[in-house]
């Protein structure tokens, strides 16, 4: 039972904790790894992306408190982004698991130095195409989700949805260095690391544009939370350092080519460790302003 | 016909009147409260008060909780009157993230009051709540179809909660909020709407 004092105050919100935010990681990384297996048409990136949704949206299902009414959520997708949500990651999981199936089965079996589902059949383009949609989706919609609650001005921003995106993708990079895979012979090794880097720099100046153009008032409230409050090592320590910092330092290592195979590894961990910290912090730093 | 309420701010003493007769009506479990009176200190000493807030779900015109719930499971009625169907609540919770007054809680049906089990009132009055679902203040619909006030209006000792139809010049409520004095809507600045008015 939740006490609560009669008192006129801000609250830190309670109600989406860490069942949510685990969801939250897991369909971005899942989306964001499957974008980026897509494209070079990389079947086993792109299956563990559709599993890594599949299992996010489990836990978003063991968030509900009232399970077996939970065919319901797709009910209002005209105003609801829960509803959108919902839709979303169902269409994901069809048209990823269907196109990552047809890609498997391809005759001459999937190569990841092209993307050859732009040259299978047109109906596989389609699919492709389908599924690309839905994974961008995914990936992006939490931070509108976020964005429509007009009772809580820190995530009234459109920096979330952008920080939603970004970090998904390096979710993304994540999972693919982790990956035990000979990467040294593909020709888009580099292109990869520059593009992550890229996204990591970018992911930063959103960061930072979301803390300094905060507006006063309960926006206030919770970026002080985050710079000074109980989530400062979070933000700090487990975002910015670990997160973003350091895994941009091995990046410039690897491109000098030193120790790949465990830098990789080790920048595999820390981007997903970043990709956890982002969504802990934008979810717990949510307070609603005192009603009068 | 717009259901709608003003609260006289300098007649309110704080006696928690209507928090008790709403929780007794509507038999609301452990935690939960349909309507609360929040406490602000206003004024440094010696000129120090303090200053009550009576607040319950607003029923707004454009309730933020009814655009967030995904089931459907919260509506407005063609009064305004913002309701929940707890058997559509899925207990997503994005009602409670959504609404601006947190006036929503979402009961866990974790028991009553006292260890030893349900009293006989907590039995008869819990089975009117669905466990996992969200709920709130519903403006006393069920005695309003009756034609009766909402039992927190009835109960105040003072007079403080005005209520009736804003659409008729000639209710109280409406006479109340256009009295020159001056009245305020909570957070009136997210586009809400809300029904209440606060006469300060």
């Amino acid at each position: 039972m939740e006490v609560r004092e009669f008192v006129l105050e801000q609250r830190q919100q309670q109600e989406w904790r860490e069942l949510v935010i685990v969801a939250l990681f897991l369909t971005g990384t899942g989306s964001g790894l499957f974008l980026l297996s897509l494209f070079p048409g990389f079947v086993p990136g792109m299956a563990l992306g559709v599993a890594l949704v599949l299992a996010g949206a489990l836990f978003l299902f063991l968030d509900l408190s009232r399970r077996l009414a939970a065919w319901r959520l797709i009910a209002r997708p005209q105003c609801s982004w829960v509803s959108r949500g919902v839709i979303g990651i169902t269409s994901f999981a069809v048209f990823g698991f269907f196109h990552t199936v047809s890609l498997a089965l391809q005759p001459n079996g999937w190569s990841s130095l092209g993307a050859p589902w732009v040259q299978g059949p047109g109906w596989m383009a389609v699919l492709g195409i389908l599924a690309g949609l839905a994974a961008f989706f995914v990936a992006i919609y939490p931070g509108f989700l976020l964005g429509n609650m007009r009772s809580i001005t820190f995530w009234n921003s459109a920096y979330i949805p952008a920080l939603f995106l970004t970090s998904s993708l390096i979710g993304g990079f994540g999972v693919l260095y982790l990956l035990p895979f000979n990467w040294q012979g593909l020709p888009w090794l580099p292109f990869l690391k520059s593009v992550g880097a890229g996204v990591v720099i970018f992911e930063l100046i959103l960061l930072l544009g979301l803390i300094w153009l905060s507006h006063p008032g309960s926006t206030r409230d919770s970026v002080n939370l985050l710079t000074h409050g109980s989530l400062r090592y979070h933000f700090l320590i487990g975002l910015i350092g670990l997160g973003l910092i350091v895994p941009l330092v091995l990046l410039g290592l690897l491109s000098l080519g030193m120790g790949v195979a465990y830098l990789m590894v080790i920048e595999g961990i820390l981007h997903l460790s970043g990709v956890f910290f982002l969504r802990y912090v934008i979810v717990r730093a949510a307070v609603h302003a005192p009603p009068c | 016909m717009h259901w709608g309420m003003a609260i006289d701010l300098k007649l309110c003493i704080g006696c928690n009147t209507c928090v008790v007769v709403c929780k007794m009506r509507n038999g609301t479990p452990p935690g939960i409260f349909w309507n609360r009176v929040l406490e602000e200190e206003v004024g440094t000493y010696p000129a120090a008060r303090r200053v009550f807030w009576p607040v319950r779900c607003m029923h707004c015109e454009d309730p933020a909780c009814v655009e967030a719930c995904p089931t459907g499971a919260s509506y407005q009625r063609e009064d305004k009157i913002v309701l929940v169907e707890a058997e559509k609540c899925v207990g997503c919770k994005a009602c409670i993230l959504a609404c601006p007054y947190d006036v929503r809680s979402l009961w866990k049906d974790e028991g009553g009051y006292f260890r030893q089990g349900l009293t006989p009132f907590e039995e008869q009055a819990y089975a009117k709540h669905v466990g996992g679902a969200v709920q709130k203040c519903e403006f006393c619909a069920s005695r309003l179809d009756e034609g009766l006030k909402p039992s927190c209006v009835e109960a105040c000792l003072t007079g403080a909660l005005i209520f009736g139809d804003l659409d008729d010049p000639e209710s109280e409520v409406s006479k109340a909020i256009n009295e020159p004095r001056i009245h305020l809507r909570l957070r009136e600045e997210l586009g809400t709407r809300p029904s209440i008015y606060y006469l300060t």
